[in-house]
């Protein structure tokens, strides 16, 4: 008795309970695997003199550390593929722990940038992609909300850490700072431990059959399963996720938006100090930012849940991406500090919209199943576009001299992917309504089949919880269709 | 070549300029009636960047009096103290903001008594830039954890910036170490018995709740996976 579909879960996700603890350990890695890079930058200056490096090579463990971060995606994929979330998070914070205590113990840069930058950053990775995974297989009603709350981690994670290593560093000097943050990244093993693996068990009955009828697959057929060594690997990383026109779609769009996305958080104090403001302003102004960000998560996943909303998803994410270009693009106009409290206001408010949906929505194209495979795929190629996308704002900054250069073609990228994925995705809910509509014609040809009874049996519990939860009914249709949608989501291109 | 510039207050008028002024040590400035009527030019020459001025206007009768007071720079220490551990190297900055002295002094100090440095090689002073003085100080022991004074010579004088150390040890930082390390045990094992609780609740119990999933562990999922 195997599952009717691949990209169909094959039991019920809680969508509550025990989940939002998982969403609380979440938000806990998530913050640490995004906000300790960038929190790290206030030892610099010190190590940068003791080592006696310039303010570039030094800059280069932040992102050696965000490389290893996103490019240890699929790894982790395939281990989480293999080993489920909970012991690769437990691991990657170990992992994160060594690598920060053998930094204290340093003695030069090369060295620092294997502990922090490689064996930390591997260790974030290992923390970053099972969480996301995690809360697919927790929610499924509710995920936009499980998503936009895990996402917050980040910035109250770096509101957080900014002063704490400013406080260790001044009584602990770097090394004292760095051998206490490995302990405080042990952390992510607790946030592993909330990691409780979930499986198949809706009623007891079926548990059991299933059960049986795994433990006789597994002992019988899956030994002797003759499979050449490409379906094989797909097991672990599944690459036919190439062919899947919603990732397709998700993965250009997103590379473009990348390019554009954190150069203008890396160089709006610098803005702001050429315009003349004064230096403690200047980092005020990255707070406002912070604490717009951090309301504005929450508040949009609750937003993409709504049932106006969560079925055309694809549509609010393509449109945050526009705004938040649209925010760049006006950015130039503002010469005074009002002018920039304003931009970064609004700036916030774009980079927690399009961060809270970033995962959500490619959950939503390819399915909580393969997702574990997209997330890791989709992150080895930001990568490069991550890395690329401050370092050719700084080159147009040196140029022409002139900030708004930078923020115009951050702007420009952002409206175009924005634009991209909105008539993309436009054309790929026509497809999908189409297929649907053939899949529907071609069941009711085959009302035999054992599929469609294991699927109507799967539509009555989806009945079952409508008639439990009344405000819900609306949405709950709409998720039965996209449920399907996920079930029908290998399409082909 | 450095000028101040000061303007008369309006409805005055500047038909005769009488100068005098304290001998200044190190320069000799020189007056000249600037381009705009009423202007006073106070060319300072030699001085290169190294004053700072107040300039005070004081009006008695018909005699308007400019003031100004040529101050030596102050230089930019450390107000909190620099940690470092036995062992360990360090380097103590000092900046100074605007101008560039002539030359930087380093001094060892407890209290009043100032020892000039012994330049050993335990000792390294990098000056890079003219205006910033790095101390490098290697193989820290616990008689380093004092006050280091950066001296900062001008034309017009000295001024002095303090830099302190405070030396410590590897113990020091294990303490938060080991209480961080024992919390995050101890949370982890509480999650894992509360897990454990449950998982025997129900097995005893004989129902599985809708709500809270649980699973044998890890096996289901990966044979779930697997199936994928």
């Amino acid at each position: 008795m195997s599952p009717p579909a691949n990209t169909h879960l094959a039991y019920t996700p809680p969508d509550g309970g025990w989940g939002w603890a998982v969403v609380f350990g979440a938000f806990i890695s998530i913050g640490f695997s995004y906000a300790f890079p960038k929190a790290i930058a206030i030892f610099f200056k010190e190590i940068q003199d003791v080592f006696g490096t310039s303010y570039s090579e030094i800059a280069w463990v932040s992102s050696i550390m965000l490389a290893t971060t996103y490019g240890g995606g699929p790894i982790s994929s395939i281990l989480v593929n293999r080993f489920g979330s909970r012991p690769v998070v437990i691991f990657g914070g170990l992992l994160c722990g060594i690598g920060m205590i053998s930094a204290a113990f340093c003695t030069s840069i090369l060295q620092l940038y294997i502990c922090v930058g490689v064996i930390s950053g591997f260790g974030l990775a290992l923390n970053l992609q099972p969480s996301v995974i995690i809360i697919g297989k927790y929610f499924l009603k509710r995920r936009p909300i499980a998503n936009g709350l895990a996402m917050a981690g980040s910035p109250v994670m770096l509101f957080t850490l900014a002063p704490l290593n400013q406080f260790l560093f001044d009584n602990f000097g770097w090394r004292g700072s760095f051998f206490i943050l490995g302990a405080i990244l042990l952390n992510c093993c607790v946030a592993g431990a909330l990691f409780r693996p979930i499986g198949m068990a809706a009623d007891p009955v079926r548990k059991q059959t299933v059960k049986q009828a795994e433990k006789t697959v597994k002992d019988g057929t899956e030994d002797k399963e003759d499979k050449d060594c490409c379906e094989k690997f797909n097991k672990y990383l599944d690459f036919s996720l190439f062919k899947h026109r919603g990732f397709l779609i998700y993965l250009i769009g997103n590379v473009l938006m990348f390019l554009g996305f954190f150069a203008p958080i890396v160089f709006l104090a610098p803005y702001a100090k050429h315009l003349g403001i004064d230096e403690y302003s200047a980092a005020f102004l990255l707070s406002i930012l912070a604490i717009v960000d951090m309301i504005a998560r929450p508040t949009t996943g609750i937003i993409a849940n709504s049932k106006w909303v969560r079925p055309k998803i694809q549509y609010f994410f393509s449109f945050s991406i526009a705004f938040n270009g649209a925010c760049h693009l006006l950015c130039p106009l503002a010469t005074g500090y009002t002018g920039l409290v304003v931009y970064s206001v609004f700036f916030g408010l774009g980079f927690g919209m399009v961060c809270a949906m970033l995962f959500e929505t490619l959950m939503d194209l390819v399915g909580a199943v393969r997702f574990t495979s997209a997330v890791g795929l989709v992150t080895i190629v930001e990568c490069c576009t991550i890395l690329l996308g401050p370092p050719i704002g700084g080159t147009l900054i040196d140029t022409f001299g002139d900030y708004k250069y930078m923020f115009i073609k951050c702007g420009a990228v952002m409206v175009l992917a924005g634009a991209f994925l909105f008539i993309m995705n436009y054309y790929n809910y026509r497809m999908l309504a189409k297929e649907e509509r053939e899949r529907i014609a071609t069941e009711e040809t085959m009302k035999d089949n054992k599929h469609i009874r294991t699927e109507t049996e799967d539509g009555n519990i989806w009945a079952k919880e409508k008639m439990q939860d009344g405000p819900e009914v609306e949405p709950l249709t709409d998720e039965k269709e996209g449920l399907k949608k996920e079930v029908n989501g290998k399409s082909e291109v | 070549l450095n000028s101040l510039c000061s303007r008369c207050p309006a409805g005055y008028q500047l038909p005769a300029v009488q100068v005098s002024l304290l001998p200044l040590p190190c320069a000799t400035p020189s007056l000249s009636l600037g381009a705009a009527p009423g202007s006073l030019l106070l060319a300072v020459q030699e001085m290169g960047l190294n004053f700072i001025n107040i300039s005070v206007k004081t009006l008695r009768a018909n005699i308007v009096n400019f003031l100004y007071l040529f101050l030596v720079p102050q230089i930019e220490g450390k107000e909190h103290h620099v940690v470092s551990y036995v062992g360990d190297s360090v380097v103590l900055v000092c900046k100074s903001l605007k101008y560039i002295p002539i030359n930087w002094i380093w001094y060892m100090g407890n209290g009043s008594d100032q020892v000039r440095f012994p330049f050993t090689d335990k000792y390294i002073v990098d000056e890079k830039y003219a205006n910033i003085t790095k101390l490098k100080i290697l193989k820290i022991s616990e008689k380093d954890d004092r006050s280091y004074w950066c001296q900062a010579v001008f034309k017009l004088g000295e001024s002095k910036g303090k830099v302190s150390l405070k030396v410590l040890t590897y113990m020091t930082p294990l303490k938060p170490f080991l209480v961080i390390a024992a919390e995050v045990i101890i949370l982890v094992a509480i999650i894992f018995l509360y897990e454990m609780y449950s998982k025997k609740k129900q097995m005893h119990a004989g129902t599985i709740s809708f709500k809270s999933e649980d699973s044998n562990g890890v096996e289901n999922s990966t044979t779930r996976h697997r199936k994928v």
